[in-house]
């Protein structure tokens, strides 16, 4: 992490706070949204980070850069909330089916898929093809090795195509 | 030869390292691999979503926030988280709309040439402060005990101050009510006679007279914030500059008795109209900006006590009859409200706002089917720990929520958790042990200064220790006087606060929201009946 942001920021500057928030939010916001959260739950996701940053500043080494330490956060923060609302529709009756394949478009499909697959490699292929991360800062995002990376991407994508074409049948 | 491993066919797929590039082509398995890899990697960058119209407006919002005119609530958050510090946010006002700016002089409020007793209260708003009831439960704890039976000459004089308090200037009947004030414990027993007065307006003095007895601090904030919200609320169109804010103020002024012929008939009767008149076809009060469920919400429980205490006639009842049921059918089905109509997600100071008003407006007369409690309370269960008896702002377990470069540095309150106890009781729900644990949060933590300050945490706790504990109890009387002490220490001179707390903010919007809320929290001893059984 920028070691001069950090500084700027542990001293509690509010001019710090600002430009983080100025450079870091729109990259977060849409990267929530990409995730499936609707806009208003996007801001509260990308706000939880903030506070994650600011609690946590005096704590933080440096090693990563702030955004990808605060991508990592929004990452969890996610998970969190995916994994609360599969307790809650456990405890409710059946949604309605999805909309059949035949109705969807193929970008539909194809994000339909991607979130199909396994939560690791969703992430590292949201964040290499949407976002255009490099996959070093991915790594620190996720908080894997790079080879663990690598490994997901590549097993993701071979494993989206294999749902797309399953759900071509 | 070997075949590459399987990052060096990824990169080469991507394009990014073409080291492996010769092996490819001269290995049938590793191309059809590669192949299969950029074909699949197109797929995915032609589905790439479109960017949100709107990402870089929130992304300004967010950084702007600390200069934004009153931005800084939320929120309630807020808040909010907000408070929901966000939460609060929502009851900024239009950007480019002047706050109501400080007036040079504090304009009295001309007298009401039309004054008449309005309509009965429903049971639920009347005797706000009758003596007896003060007594009874305590009072805020400052009952001083009866004085010594006036003289004969007392006696006369304090009941030619109580027809005074009725007379059709003004100015006499202030200084009709700052002579008994004066007289203060020996005037006690003529004012519970007063508070029973056919006199709309010899009651509600003799109510107030007896609440600043009980707690004379009190009701000294309270007028003064009334004063100054009554000098700085826009001229022309009644509002304090947004939804969020007029319907606080307004809140302030029934609560403590004002209607639209009191002293402050004026500010009342212009707030009314603005909200009235920000009301959309299909019942929205207030523009449908980013999160205007939230000022709807306080819009449509202000206009519904403002009809309970006689307002405006048929417009103002057509106009909360709307509210009302814009609100109930902008409720997520089952659960509560956020920001937007059924926008599915929830949070409880929202949820708060719109459900407790909606306890309120169905005291006041209005239809409320009580599976609109039931969904939230539904909400409240869900974000609530059963074990601390804390309730979250978006879900289970929520901590501090801040808005960046504004307040990050203050404390964390169980502003939510009071929230959620105040809903429970004023809706008619039960009380079981989520109430104790509730007030022993709240006990822990007394409204304090510095980096603790928070009005919407005062504004909540104080309803919350007061509906729950009674006025005798101990943790309410412990609560109120640090609140006073609080209160007193950040108020300004003029009669308003200073918005240096943790939502506030430090411009123009941010005092006429922060002398709102105090005032409407100051106002808790007669605004409703204890209803803790």
């Amino acid at each position: 992490m920028e070691q001069e942001t950090l500084e700027r920021l542990r001293r509690g500057d509010a001019g710090a706070y600002r430009d983080v928030v100025s450079n870091c939010a729109p990259r977060l916001l849409r990267l929530a949204e990409r995730l499936g959260h609707p806009a208003q739950e996007a801001e509260d996701l990308v706000q939880d980070a903030f506070l994650a940053l600011v609690r946590s500043v005096d704590r933080l080494e440096g090693r990563a850069a702030v955004s990808s330490w605060l991508t990592r956060v929004l990452l969890n923060r996610h998970t969190d909330v995916v994994r609360s609302r599969v307790l809650d529709r456990s405890r409710r009756p059946a949604a309605p089916d999805a909309p059949a394949p035949a109705d969807r478009d193929e970008a539909d499909r194809v994000r339909a898929a991607l979130r199909r697959l396994p939560e690791a490699e969703h992430h590292v292929l949201l964040l290499r093809y949407f976002e255009g991360l490099p996959y070093d800062e991915i790594a620190h995002a996720v908080q894997a090795p790079l080879g663990t990376v690598h490994s997901h991407a590549f097993h993701g994508l071979r494993r989206l195509r294999a749902l797309l074409e399953e759900d071509a049948t | 030869m070997n075949c590459p491993d399987e990052t060096s066919l990824l990169l080469c797929a991507e394009g990014s390292d073409d080291r492996a590039a010769a092996h490819v082509h001269a290995c049938g398995r590793c191309r059809a691999i590669v192949d299969e890899l950029r074909g699949t990697i197109g797929s995915l960058r032609e589905a790439v979503p479109p960017e949100s119209n709107h990402i870089a407006g929130r992304v300004a919002r967010l950084v702007d926030r600390r200069r934004s005119s009153g931005g800084r609530w939320i929120a309630l958050a807020a808040a909010a988280a907000v408070l929901a510090a966000t939460a609060f946010a929502l009851l900024r006002g239009p950007e480019e709309k002047p706050v109501a700016a400080p007036a040079p002089a504090p304009a009295k409020d001309a007298p009401d040439t039309n004054r008449q007793d309005p309509p009965k209260l429903p049971e639920f708003f009347r005797g706000r402060a009758t003596r007896a009831a003060l007594v009874e439960k305590g009072g805020g704890g400052k009952i001083p005990p009866p004085p010594a039976r006036a003289d004969a000459d007392t006696e006369k004089l304090i009941r030619d101050l109580l027809r005074r308090m009725d007379d059709d200037s003004a100015e006499e009947r202030d200084a009709a009510e700052t002579k008994l004030r004066e007289l203060g414990a020996t005037a006690a027993p003529f004012l519970e006679e007063g508070a029973k007065s056919e006199s709309r307006e010899i009651r509600g003095r003799c109510q107030r007279l007896i609440a600043a007895l009980a707690t004379g601090t009190t009701e000294d904030l309270v007028r003064g914030g009334l004063k100054w919200l009554a000098a700085n609320q826009a001229g022309g169109d009644g509002s304090w500059g947004s939804t969020g804010v007029t319907s606080l103020a307004l809140l302030a002024f029934l609560g403590a008795g004002e209607t639209e012929k009191s002293d402050h008939g004026r500010a009342v009767r212009d707030a009314v109209k603005y909200l009235v008149a920000q009301q959309d076809p299909e019942g929205c009060v207030g523009p449908r900006d980013q999160k205007y469920i939230y000022g709807h919400a306080i819009a449509t429980w202000a206009l519904a006590e403002a009809v309970a205490a006689g307002g405006s006639g048929a417009d103002a009842k057509k106009a909360a009859q709307k509210a009302v049921e814009f609100l109930v059918a902008a409720q997520n089905p089952g659960k509560g409200w956020r920001y937007s109509f059924q926008c599915g997600d929830n949070d409880t100071s929202v949820t708060f706002w719109a459900a407790t008003g909606l306890a309120v407006a169905k005291r006041a007369g209005f239809e409320v089917k009580e599976e609109t409690f039931d969904g939230a309370r539904a909400w409240i269960d869900e974000a609530t720990d059963p074990a601390w008896g804390r309730t979250g702002y978006t879900h289970k377990g929520t901590g501090k929520v801040f808005v960046p470069g504004l307040n990050e540095k203050f404390k964390h309150h169980e502003t939510m958790s009071a929230a959620a106890a105040v809903f429970r009781l004023l809706s008619g729900g039960a009380v079981d042990a989520q109430t104790d644990a509730t007030l022993k949060l709240l006990a822990a933590d007394p409204p304090a200064g510095d980096l603790s300050a928070d009005y919407y945490y005062w504004h909540m706790g104080t309803l919350a220790a007061f509906q729950l504990d009674g006025p005798a109890g101990p943790t309410w009387t412990a609560w109120n006087a640090k609140l006073i002490d609080v209160m007193k220490a950040m108020r300004a001179k003029d009669g308003s606060w200073d918005p240096t707390d943790r939502w506030c903010g430090d411009t123009d919007a941010g005092r006429a929201c922060a002398t709102a809320l105090n005032a409407l929290t100051l106002t808790v001893y007669y605004r409703y009946p204890v209803v803790r059984k």
